[in-house]
């Protein structure tokens, strides 16, 4: 059997339950997401209807994926993965560990390596992976509390742990630890917006003919 | 990311691009004349990307996994076998190779990059590549490099493209953009958009984040 790691094994996901509970709660998450969910009757075609979602459906798979990666199948679990991959594009491993309830804004380029607790949110091409290698030990890999936001575009690379309720907000390349309960946000001044006309050499409006050559 | 702004078509001494600047005018036409490979130099060179993808996930992960499975090698394969009728004329092939790589893998490599040997995607989908590199380039997710809006100057890989050396790694979310040339060993770490030469083994940082309290938990 593979190196497991003690958070998998204390959050029981060796059994198959662990599978229906996390899915449970991922599927509450995504009922009460937003208002709109929030009013739908919740019955078998609104779950099932919610299980075809590109969200729910890798959240599902990864689950199996990452139940017969801890129960030593881990060659059904890399095929079940290469699955979610070329069904929704998202990219998580199945030695990753997360808890329930989590979340996928939009799972196309989402790619994740690392632990979890409860409640994670990925919002669009959010990345999160040990440093130079996706598929590394996960000693490697990054940990995250739970309640810890992945904001679009953040980067969290490396062996770094993430407190608890902490925010990554959009574009955030995160190299390091960070304390429970804050917002992380790039130091970068924000984007100076000019006409083009003033950049040199640039006509005053777009031509479009880069389009037309195509 | 990914110069796309021209027209590609087959010629028996090369491909041909013809392009248009941002005023609209028709740029001088560019033959892509890239080496033809036989079939045993693009086995050799897929050999050379599934060994160093297998010895880095074995050296991190500790166990074999299952490398034909594993997205980069589908998506580096497809490349090799687009670049390979490419590179031979076949356009038309070159092209059907190329767009099923973007569809299976979500990974854009044009079959007109000449990517050196053991190339490692380390998550396709987002990815998108045009340009020259060395030996060994790692492309961590949603990275690339290609061509920059308005700059046209050949700096060796072909009109407005990067030219990157050995060893070189793309961090997640950065890229390579315009004629620029990177240097050997040179790490590019995530967020960074490179639009400037860098000498050989440095490594370009972007800004570090700060942290800020959340108002709403307290």
């Amino acid at each position: 059997m593979k190196a497991v790691s003690s958070e998998c094994l204390s959050r029981e996901h060796h059994r198959a339950h662990a599978i229906r509970v996390g899915l449970a709660e991922d599927m509450l998450r995504h009922f009460t997401k937003s208002p709109e969910n929030r009013a739908l009757k919740i019955c078998v075609r609104t779950r099932l209807s919610a299980l075809l979602t590109p969200e729910l459906m890798a959240l599902a798979l990864y689950r199996v994926a990452h139940f017969l990666y801890v129960n030593g199948r881990w060659r059904i679990a890399f095929c079940i993965t290469w699955l979610n991959f070329l069904i929704n594009k998202v990219n998580i491993t199945p030695q990753s560990c997360i808890g329930p309830g989590c979340r996928l804004a939009h799972p196309a380029g989402v790619t994740f390596h690392g632990s979890a607790g409860r409640g994670l949110t990925l919002y669009s091409l959010a990345v999160c992976c040990p440093d130079s290698s996706l598929n590394g030990a996960m000693a490697s890999a990054p940990k995250l509390g739970d309640n810890v936001a992945l904001g679009a575009h953040a980067v969290v690379i490396g062996s770094f742990c993430i407190g608890d309720g902490t925010r990554i907000a959009q574009a955030v390349r995160l190299a390091s630890d960070a304390p429970a309960g804050v917002l992380v946000v790039s130091s970068s001044v924000r984007p100076r917006i000019r006409a083009r006309s003033e950049l040199p050499g640039q006509p005053s409006r777009p031509s479009g003919l880069a389009m037309e050559s195509r | 990311m990914g110069d796309h702004d021209h027209a590609i078509a087959g010629s028996p001494t090369g491909v041909t691009a013809v392009g248009r600047n941002d005023r609209g005018e028709i740029s001088e036409p560019f033959v892509w004349a890239l080496p033809r490979l036989s079939w045993r130099q693009t086995r050799a060179r897929i050999r050379a990307d599934r060994d160093r993808l297998k010895s880095l996930l074995l050296a991190n992960a500790g166990f074999p996994q299952p490398i034909l499975l594993h997205p980069s090698f589908v998506c580096v394969f497809l490349y090799r076998i687009s670049n390979h009728f490419f590179r031979a004329g076949h356009s038309f092939l070159a092209r059907l190779f190329w767009q099923f790589n973007a569809m299976l893998t979500g990974a854009d490599i044009s079959a007109a990059a000449d990517l050196g040997e053991g190339l490692v995607i380390m998550s396709p989908a987002g990815t998108a590549i045009m340009g020259t590199a060395g030996r060994n380039l790692t492309v961590m997710p949603c990275a690339g490099m290609g061509g920059e809006l308005g700059r046209r100057e050949n700096v060796g890989a072909g009109p407005g493209l990067p030219l990157l050396g050995d060893e070189v790694i793309l961090e997640p979310h950065s890229g390579a953009l315009g004629p620029i040339r990177v240097g050997t060993g040179v790490r590019v770490t995530g967020g960074v958009a490179v639009t400037r030469d860098v000498p050989d083994g440095f490594v370009v940082e972007g800004p570090t984040p700060r942290f800020i309290p959340r108002r709403d938990l307290s």
